[in-house]
């Protein structure tokens, strides 16, 4: 392949500086990330110790640790390679990062997969990275007073109902994309591990794992009988 | 209390705020100039697709952007400016956050927002949501590369195994997420349906699937689709909240 063609350019140039720019860019910012802690304990001297640190690590460990390692793998087939770069900086990933690539991807029609589905996942996710910061900074500067834009009962709903609320509409979304046949498997695949005894907060990283072993397990039975009917 | 909110707010966690905050723009921006040139060298997208896409993502982030700025709200007032939007700009999950911030003023022996909060509880609590953020950024350093690896080769070998765990996984994700938030369970011993969440979640559920149809031939609408659906769904949650009250 030369790099002349799609696929050709995309493994060769494309893919290469995707993982430098990621590689990079989280590189500096776990190291900018721990400054703010080392000036903190030594530039004002109110390190709390190692004890303290570890205590306070332990207790979030039991459930963070095993979403490092889950979260990545599982979002990944929806993030692609530069999408997973840009969504595990910048965070808010299942409440902001997916439905926008979906949403993208649906409203130019791009099938699931597609370099094109690629390519709206990536500009959807930068845009949505950079309004996600305007609103923030905005909070910061201006302060919690923005909030009194909204009157009590509004503010109430937006709270308690955005979540279930992006939920519904994204779950239908995924599903309208899928085949029937891989929307029935995510769905009882769902079904299953909500229906587990898995405690809620590893539920939805529980899911994607498992989602893509089922997809994997499925997928590579039904090509060796492919494979098998046409050699008969 | 207030001389720790005045470290919190101080210049130099405000530089170091923006600093990081700088290398998320930065990436940002790297990668979609690169995926702009690469869509435009093999006219991937046409420059109405683009349009479009910008559009759908700037008007689908705000309904999520104002949800994580209500919990940044509250964070604010723990923990500083700053700190708030360096966690919460950076591996956010602003829930995750508050936490963090709350497991390490335990181990010191204090408790958010009171004076108990002294500034060491405040350096052991950004220890923490430092030391709980780093796991997410060190496993996509390391692991990253070798997903692209086995994607590929499947890709090749396998294209519908690829487009099978591409759709069917989110779509397990997602349903779990919505039954979690709908449905309050012990495993066999108790089990509590929220008629509020679960009506936010069918309304946009049922909003979307609607719009689908709807946008097959509208552009525009399927643009919105996800912000209406959204708002029909918070609309209805809060509806069916306020006549169950």
């Amino acid at each position: 392949m030369t790099d002349q063609t799609l696929e050709g350019f995309y493994r060769t140039r494309f893919i290469p500086r995707a993982h430098r720019i990621g590689r990079t860019t989280l590189l500096v910012a776990m190291l900018l990330c721990v400054c703010p802690a080392l000036y903190l304990s030594f530039g004002l001297g109110a390190f709390p110790g190692v004890g303290p640190i570890l205590t306070g690590f332990l207790a979030i460990l039991a459930f963070v640790g095993i979403m490092w390692v889950v979260e990545p793998i599982s979002y990944f087939p929806v993030l692609g390679v530069c999408g997973t770069y840009m969504s595990f900086l910048s965070g808010n990933i299942g409440n902001m990062r997916m439905p926008v690539v979906i949403s993208c991807q649906n409203a130019i029609e791009a099938e699931a997969g597609s370099r094109k589905a690629e390519v709206a996942a990536v500009i959807g996710i930068a845009i949505s990275v950079l309004v996600n910061l305007i609103f923030l900074i905005a909070l910061v500067l201006i302060g919690g007073a923005l909030i009194e834009v909204f009157p009590a009962p509004v503010a109430v709903a937006i709270k308690e109902y955005t979540l279930p609320g992006l939920y519904g509409a994204v779950l239908v979304m995924f599903a309208s994309s899928a085949s029937r046949r891989n929307a029935l498997t995510g769905v009882l695949v769902g079904l299953a591990v909500f229906l587990s005894p898995i405690p809620e907060i590893f539920g939805s990283a529980a899911a994607g794992i498992l989602a893509i072993v089922t997809a994997v397990v499925l997928n590579m039975g039904r090509r060796r009988a492919t494979a098998e009917t046409q050699s008969a | 209390m207030d001389q720790v909110l005045q470290i919190a707010n101080g210049p130099a966690l405000w530089l170091l705020a923006i600093l990081i905050v700088g290398v998320v723009v930065v990436q940002a921006m790297l990668y979609l100039r690169m995926t702009l040139a690469f869509s435009n060298r093999f006219e991937i997208l046409s420059q109405e697709e683009r349009q479009v896409v910008y559009k759908t993502a700037a008007i689908n982030s705000i309904g999520p952007a104002v949800a994580i700025f209500f919990v940044a709200v509250s964070l604010i007032a723990m923990v500083g400016g700053p700190v708030t939007l360096m966690r919460v700009g950076v591996i956010g999950s602003a829930i995750f956050e508050f936490v963090a911030a709350d497991q390490g003023a335990k181990a010191v022996g204090a408790e958010l927002g009171t004076d108990s909060y002294t500034l060491k509880a405040f350096t052991a609590s950004v220890w923490v949501m430092t030391l709980g953020g780093m796991g997410w950024l060190l496993t996509t350093f390391f692991m990253t590369r070798s997903l692209d690896r086995a994607q590929d080769k499947l890709s090749v070998s396998n294209p519908d195994l690829i487009r099978a765990a591409g759709t069917a996984t989110p779509i397990a994700i997602f349903l779990v997420l919505a039954a979690n938030a709908a449905v309050d369970k012990q495993w066999f011993s108790s089990l509590a349906i929220a008629a509020d969440d679960l009506s936010a979640i069918l309304v946009s559920a049922l909003c979307m699937i609607v719009l689908h149809y709807a946008g097959k031939h509208r552009t525009w609408l399927r643009e919105w689709s996800v912000g209406l659906s959204l708002v029909a769904g918070i609309a209805a949650g809060f509806l069916v909240g306020q006549t169950l009250a």
